[in-house]
């Protein structure tokens, strides 16, 4: 069982390592923003006259523009469509595209804005979710392959732990600090007002 | 190792958020509970904004916004300086927002008063909240602490993959194996992330 266990953690993290190391660092960047962001180049814009005009549903509005003009990416909305207008972005790492289309016009506005390495980095530990684009689906399907193998490496090097080392004692010291210090944020930060 | 069982709980919170993230299931999305209610407040004169370039402004309202929270008894981020605003000559409004919680506030200072609304967010969206959150708090040392754990377990990581590449190169048996899943996963895993970087 030890050596079965083992090498299910030693093998899930040879596969995982990449991504992991990805997330990990992105996520230290995210958290610490002012200390790696540098301010980004200003946007470049481009306009275009909408290829077809009948009425029909933003979603359907947004996937033709996006095919009409070869934007590359997720398209995403806003919560609120501002006034008399039509607007979404369309998104890839390292890339945001603002596409604004007027309601009385014709015509397709779209704003670009590259973000560097360090955005590009920041987008990639944010995509997430399964939306039926392949790649972004293979890339979701990775995602959660990195959140069940922290899990499997939390409980299994516990397992390893308990096996592999006689005195017990400041191993367990260490994990009943880890439970109760997040249990204990937990309920503070519900219940503290 | 004694690295791995310090962070075991931010290892399982992180792992539980990320597929959460990647599968908002319905029962995840409870809705929060939202109390109103009002209550004396003395809080020192509110400053107001009137007139003031951008960057007096911003630190006005952190002023006030921190008058608030100490008031109230409560923390929130400083990210949320900004949000306060004179919304009439006797009442100031301002938003905070933590992990667990969200308060719109009406301060009425002229009566003494203030009105606040409190959304409670469900267990679900503060283990989301809580998911690398290094958000320092004036106002809490124990919460600004989650910050530093984040950091820790982000070292501890990071160092147990180094490790464990170490490691797992000194076991000669296991050499070939790893080395075809390394070489494998590895390749794939950059490919889609240049692929969907270059070609969404």
């Amino acid at each position: 069982m030890y050596n079965v266990i083992r090498k299910i953690h030693l093998y899930c993290g040879l596969i995982i390592l990449i991504f992991l190391m990805m997330y990990f660092v992105s996520g230290y960047m995210m958290a610490h923003r002012p200390w790696f962001l540098t301010a980004p180049p200003p946007p470049t814009t481009q306009t275009a006259q909408l290829a077809s005009t009948g009425a029909r549903p933003v979603e359907q509005l947004a996937a033709d523009v996006q095919k009409q003009l070869g934007l590359v990416g997720r398209i995403e909305f806003p919560q609120n469509q501002p006034a008399e207008m039509t607007r979404f972005w369309v998104v890839r790492p390292g890339v945001m595209m603002r596409v604004d289309i007027p309601a009385r016009e014709h015509i397709i506005h779209v704003s670009t804005q590259r973000v560097g390495l360090v955005g590009t980095l920041i987008m990639l530990h944010k995509v997430c979710g399964y939306d039926g684009q392949l790649i972004f689906d293979i890339y979701a399907f990775f995602c959660d392959l990195a959140g069940l193998s922290m899990i499997l490496f939390a409980i299994s090097g516990v397992y390893l732990w308990w096996r592999r080392v006689k005195n017990h004692f400041w191993g367990a010291i260490c994990l009943i600090a880890s439970c109760a210090y997040a249990a204990g944020m937990v309920l503070y930060l519900a219940f503290a007002p | 190792m004694y690295g791995g069982l310090l962070c075991f709980s931010y290892l399982i919170l992180f792992g539980i958020s990320t597929l959460n993230f990647n599968h908002p299931f319905a029962f995840t999305k409870s809705p929060a509970s939202v109390s109103t209610w009002s209550q004396p407040m003395a809080v020192p004169a509110l400053a107001k904004i009137d007139g003031r370039n951008a960057p007096e402004a911003i630190k006005i309202r952190r002023q006030n916004n921190s008058a608030i929270l100490r008031a109230l008894g409560s923390f929130a981020g400083s990210s949320t300086d900004a949000d306060g605003e004179w919304i009439d000559a006797n009442t100031y409004h301002a938003h905070f927002v933590r992990p667990g919680k969200e308060y719109e506030i009406a301060v009425h200072p002229s009566q003494g008063s203030a009105t606040i609304t409190q959304t409670r967010s469900s267990f679900w969206t503060l283990v989301r909240d809580l998911h690398g959150s290094a958000v320092v708090y004036p106002d809490s040392i124990l919460a600004s602490t989650w910050g530093l754990y984040t950091d820790l377990c982000t070292f501890f990581v990071v160092s147990a993959g180094i490790s464990g590449i170490y490691l797992w190169t000194a076991r000669r048996r296991e050499r070939g194996i790893g080395l075809i899943l390394l070489g494998a996963a590895g390749t794939v895993s950059l490919a889609l992330m240049l692929l969907i970087t270059f070609h969404g």
